[in-house]
């Protein structure tokens, strides 16, 4: 497998199977915001790159994916390699993606340059104006 | 082990609770699980701080302060008494050079999400204080073992006092209600009743034959901690994340959610108690009087003072906190801060006490399960932010949070 391969992964998806597996475990269910933030800090501890876990969509390498399940045996005690291999997302789903994405761009004049997908977790810490 | 050791008075001061001249401070076993666990997250970390080490920070931590108790002419049995009357279980010797806890707040109240790992690192910490060696656990419950046990190594040990600076409590604190920019409340809640009254409570554990040392009230699992063990290991860790490049919003919001945590259970316990409902909630007549009838308890945890500025139902809560454990905390250990949003427990919590009242409505008594705490309490939706504007870690006179939508 080269390092190069990118896997894009509904992050709902990844933490809804995450928590099924914990609740089969008969472990508690962390919300989606707290794994989103752990994973964040874990993952730049790890692996010195910081990947943002709080957007609609992780996209990982396959290094980065190996470092995954390194993190969730140790900090989640669980073992998720066949789920996230089905929730990587398949070129068709992929291209689906990016024609969505440039939708929305043409729609919204105002946005431009790289995507940045809205993120839907929020966080309580604001800064305001 | 019986003693005829007097325990060591307590001093009420600026709203800080002092035992042997150390502030201590009201906290659960989710806030302790919670806090350890995004220390923890550091394990590993080596890219420019191999000095980090988080097993060794929440062990190394408790020392120093023993160390000052010691100065302060506590004797061992003292700091075995005081060790149960806080909460943190019972301690004892039981070789020359082993000693066990074999009921502990960190061995059997503590959770972590990953694998079950030896946990009562403080406790290790304390021994260490004690014997001025190092000391290791080497038995834990968080494992399955029937008691927590700790080895005396022949590595003697000292470590430097890391609250170096001189910073006073301020005696400059305005009484309820009564300063320029605080809002017209009116409201029935008695704060000094609740105070006189909460501080009676009985919150303390015992070691008497049969007593486990720890603190069951309120649905939680209470320690009356070290403000300072808290402060220290939250910003070594806080400020460590910081500088391998972690977002700054990630690696706050770890550890105000540690404080939102908090929030759900101790105050949504508090808020659902017998004690509640016989002393405070009679006085209320609306949710905006709920929250001054809990603020009015947190003013007896020794945070410090806390005094409500404001409350605009649905959109904005003001609250300032005068000597706040953790910008006094902060300036007794570093230079002043430039950054405001440092004092993570009170924003946590802060945000917490509106979510509980005008989010999920605590009035209704709800269930405070897991399943609520995520489905509920911590959704995103219809949730607040926070933000603080004023910090005594930047020379301000007081902490001041702005909780809005």
């Amino acid at each position: 497998m080269s390092t190069n391969n990118l896997n894009v992964i509904n992050a709902n998806h990844f933490f809804d199977s995450l928590n099924k597996k914990r609740k089969l475990g008969q472990q508690e269910e962390i919300e989606n915001s707290l794994l989103a933030r752990k994973l964040g800090i874990l993952f730049a501890i790890k692996t010195d790159n910081y990947v943002n876990f709080k957007g609609d969509f992780i996209e990982l390498t396959d290094y980065q994916l190996d470092a995954l399940h390194d993190i969730l045996d140790e900090y989640f005690n669980v073992e998720l390699r066949e789920e996230v291999h089905k929730l990587v997302m398949s070129n068709e789903e992929l291209q689906k993606k990016i024609e969505k994405e440039e939708v929305f761009l043409t729609s919204h004049p105002q946005s431009t340059g790289k995507v940045k997908l809205v993120s839907k977790i929020k966080g309580f810490f604001g800064m305001r104006a | 082990m019986n003693t005829t050791t007097a325990p060591a008075a307590l001093i009420s001061e600026g709203g800080q609770t002092l035992l042997g001249g150390l502030n201590r401070v009201f906290h659960c076993n989710h806030y302790n699980a919670h806090l350890q666990m995004t220390v923890l997250l550091t394990k590993g970390l080596t890219k420019g701080l191999s000095t980090l080490n988080p097993e060794k920070l929440l062990i190394d931590a408790a020392t120093p302060l023993i160390d000052i108790l010691k100065n302060q002419g506590y004797t061992t049995e003292q700091l075995i008494d005081e060790f149960s009357l806080c909460g943190f279980g019972i301690l004892q010797q039981s070789g020359e050079k082993i000693w066990e806890t074999p009921s502990s707040h960190y061995g059997e109240s503590i959770y972590s999400h990953g694998k079950g790992h030896k946990s009562c690192y403080f406790n290790s910490g304390y021994i260490q204080g004690i014997v001025n060696h190092k000391v290791t656990e080497t038995e834990c419950q968080v494992t399955g073992a029937h008691a927590d046990k700790y080895e005396v190594a022949d590595e003697s040990i000292s470590l430097a006092n890391y609250l170096t600076k001189e910073f006073a409590l301020t005696t400059d604190i305005p009484a309820r209600f009564d300063f320029p920019e605080c809002q017209t409340f009116q409201t029935q809640v008695d704060e000094d009743k609740i105070l006189s009254v909460v501080k009676t409570l009985p919150l303390c554990g015992k070691k008497t034959e049969g007593a486990t040392g720890l603190i069951d009230a309120f649905g939680v699992v209470l320690t009356n901690h070290f403000a300072d063990y808290y402060n220290y290991i939250s910003y070594e860790t806080y400020n460590s994340l910081c500088k391998v490049g972690i977002p700054e919003e990630d690696n706050k919001e770890m550890f105000i959610q540690s404080g939102h945590v908090c929030a759900f259970n101790t105050f949504g316990g508090i808020m659902s108690s017998p004690e509640w409902y016989d002393l405070i909630e009679p006085t209320c007549k609306t949710r905006e009087d709920w929250f001054h009838g809990m603020v009015a308890v947190i003013n007896a945890l020794g945070w410090g003072v806390y005094r409500i500025e404001k409350i605009v139902p649905e959109k904005e809560f003001i609250v300032r906190v005068y000597n706040s454990y953790e910008g006094v905390g902060y300036r007794r250990m570093y230079p002043p801060a430039k950054d405001k949003n440092l004092s993570f427990l009170a924003m946590g919590a802060a945000l917490g006490l509106v979510h509980l009242l005008w989010k999920v409505d605590i009035r209704t008594r709800p269930t405070l399960t897991q399943k609520f705490f995520v489905e509920q309490f911590n959704n995103s939706n219809n949730s607040y932010s926070a933000e603080q504007t004023h910090a005594i870690a930047t020379g301000d006179a007081y902490d001041r949070f702005i909780i809005y939508k």
